[in-house]
């Protein structure tokens, strides 16, 4: 048995116990007798809501993103190195170190530039 | 660095929690012992004659702080001694906006209302918690009343008695938990 | 061999379920304990049938779904978290044969998996409408992957030592040699301690639960939520929590490898020892605020676990390490 068919079945069968729930919930949920308006407003401790929700939002989590794009690929990169790491030796060691460098002096760039100042 | 070394304290402290006995006690199966001075819910006393104490005065109702007393004055006859006097018609006392001040006892001429050792359970309505006059003069069969009345109270407070003498500290063992239950 | 598969499968599925509801159980009694109080103790001996009772409780809730909220992603969201939070657990090594998917590229699809179980969190936030849910959401989602990074690295190191990314070969390995973080001490422990740090942030438990803060937000993205809806969003933080632990202990703890007896045990042992220690941990110390939560992930932890991987792969080329 391969490992992918093992996890499509494990998928499967959280499906089917997730769903179960989901079924059983549906089954036996409580109806209202009377229903408000009220109910369904956003929840703002007690006040009508204020305007929509759907609001822009601050850059700072752009900034995260793009700090998040730089680093994930390089762990991609990292991982068919590191798997051969042995066998690659002192070159692979190099080369790597190398690369983390480049991005490394991006890092202490962007932190200096206070790309994380958190306001 | 402060928070970690706080955060380490702080993760001591909790693993000694642990295992030290908890503090908590499951309320309704076990009573903690009150101190003497303990003092929750109410009653409404009969006096020597075995007649109602109150008379119906309103003194209570009026220095109420959250006036959550209401008396009714009606006059009439006792049936035991056959003098005309006042009588509560009605009386409520609403314990859900109750302070537990005690000034009501303390103002009451008759020693009339007293409170008790134990608390009223809790209820599933507001109206559970509001305290008819049947349900006080029941409480006064019911329940262990509490040290205070107005006289003692009134006592402690005279300047003439000299200094405030200090409260006797002993406590009182566990109320059983039957008086507690049986409301 | 199909059969095999299926059984596995549905053994594991419930194993993770049940023991995440008893660990419902254990920490709020731990909780109490811990707080001087006495965690439940009504429903059943000592209170453990708590989570039942709680899960028959969310069952019959009312669904609200609030006005102006997308309600096919409002739907939609709380179930998938449960489900990606819980697909992760199909590839931990219960024993050296018991593992429902032993697949080769083990780590980072569990790291892919974890990061999946953002998009539920996101879409919940989202479809709301609610100001406070959006926030959670942001937050978490802000949180989640600054510490996926460091989260990747810290995975890194016993890959490169074991030199195979299947989670059940870096456990040979480990019962080869020696538990990672016995040996080498040095690279083991760091990054041990390091991975936790970014697992629970990842899976935004205290303290690093900004995004559900409690004292500001309400509830972050649960805060429109009811019934079992709500209930799938507090499953998924536990599973994610139990899974974490498993995929830590794996990795680091030497897994299903114990000196005697069947290496279930141990496996479950190591888990549900290292859950306890998190929530240890998640009832002693306080949350940390927004900026301070980028500025440790981003400025220390990124950094470290960059030196972790270099020093594991320079260790490989010495003669202790090869
Ligand atoms: S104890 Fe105080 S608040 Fe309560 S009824 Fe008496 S006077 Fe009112
Ligand atoms: S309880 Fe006392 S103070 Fe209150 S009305 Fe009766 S007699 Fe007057």
């Amino acid at each position: 048995m391969s490992g992918w068919t093992g996890l499509f079945v494990f998928l499967v069968v959280s499906v089917v116990m997730i769903g179960g729930l989901l079924a059983a919930a549906w089954m036996l949920r409580v109806k209202a007798r009377r229903d408000s308006p009220l109910k369904r407003h956003a929840y703002e401790c007690g006040e009508e809501p204020d305007g929509p929700a759907w609001i822009r939002f601050h850059p700072r989590y752009y900034v995260v993103a793009l700090f998040f794009v730089l680093f994930d690929v390089e762990a991609a990169f990292f991982f068919p190195w590191a798997i051969r790491e042995r066998a690659l030796g002192w070159a692979g060691l190099g080369s790597i170190v190398v690369f983390t460098g480049v991005l490394l002096v991006g890092w202490a760039y962007a932190l200096r530039k206070g790309a994380l100042k958190w306001q | 660095m402060g928070y970690l070394l706080d955060g380490l304290k702080s993760m001591w402290t909790t693993a000694l929690n642990a295992i030290r006995p908890p503090f908590t006690q499951e309320f309704p199966k076990v009573l903690r012992p009150h101190p003497e001075r303990y003092h929750t819910s109410f009653a409404l006393l009969h006096d020597e004659t075995g007649d109602e104490a109150c008379t119906g005065c309103g003194a209570c109702a009026r220095i109420c702080p959250s006036q959550v007393i209401t008396v009714k004055l009606g006059k009439r006859e006792s049936a035991i001694t056959q003098k005309k006097r006042g009588y509560a018609d009605d009386f409520t006392l609403d314990l859900t906006a109750c302070l537990v001040c005690e000034l009501c006892v303390q103002v009451c001429p008759t020693d009339a209302i007293v409170m008790l050792k134990v608390p009223e359970l809790p209820g599933f309505r507001r109206e559970d918690l509001v305290l008819s006059m049947p349900r006080l003069y029941e409480n006064e069969k019911s329940k262990p009343l509490g040290w205070s009345n107005a006289t003692k109270l009134m006592a402690m407070q005279d300047p003439k008695a000299g200094a405030a003498k200090p409260e006797p500290s002993k406590e009182t063992a566990p109320a059983p938990a039957a008086a507690g239950a049986a409301s | 061999m199909t059969l095999f598969a299926w059984l596995s499968s549905i053994l594991v599925a419930v194993i993770v379920l049940t023991v995440t509801a008893f660990g419902l159980w254990w920490e709020r009694k731990l909780a109490g304990r811990m707080q001087s109080r006495l965690g439940p103790t009504i429903v059943g001996p000592i209170g453990l049938f708590q989570p039942i009772a709680d899960l028959l409780k969310l069952v019959q809730k009312e669904p609200i779904i609030p006005q102006r909220a997308d309600r096919a992603l409002f739907w939609l969201a709380p179930p998938l978290t449960t489900l990606f939070a819980l697909l992760v657990a199909a590839l931990v090594p219960f024993g050296p044969k018991l593992a429902p998917a032993n697949i080769d590229v083990g780590v980072p699809l569990i790291i892919a998996l974890g990061g999946l179980a953002l998009i539920p969190v996101w879409m919940a936030g989202w479809a709301s409408h609610n100001k406070y849910a959006l926030l959670g959401a942001m937050r978490a989602v802000a949180q989640s992957v600054s510490y996926g990074v460091p989260l990747v690295l810290t995975a890194l190191v016993p890959v490169i030592l074991a030199g195979s990314m299947n989670l059940n070969s870096i456990v040979a390995w480990q019962h080869r040699h020696h538990w990672l973080v016995v040996w080498p001490v040095f690279l083991g422990l760091p990054a041990f301690i390091l991975f936790i740090l970014a697992m629970l942030a990842e899976a935004n438990r205290i303290p690093f639960d900004i995004p559900e803060a409690e004292s500001e937000l309400v509830a972050g993205v649960s805060t429109e939520y009811t019934g079992m809806h709500f209930g799938f969003i507090y499953l998924a933080e536990y599973v994610h929590t139990l899974v974490g632990s498993a995929v830590a202990s794996t990795l680091f703890l030497g897994g299903w490898d114990g000196p005697f007896g069947p290496s279930v045990l141990w496996m479950v042992l190591k888990t549900c020892l290292l859950f306890s220690v998190l929530y240890w941990l998640r009832w002693s110390l306080v949350r940390l605020r927004a900026d301070q939560l980028m500025a440790l992930a981003w400025k220390w932890l990124v950094p470290a676990g960059l030196a972790l991987v270099l020093l594991a792969a320079v260790w490989t080329q010495t003669p202790w390490g090869r």
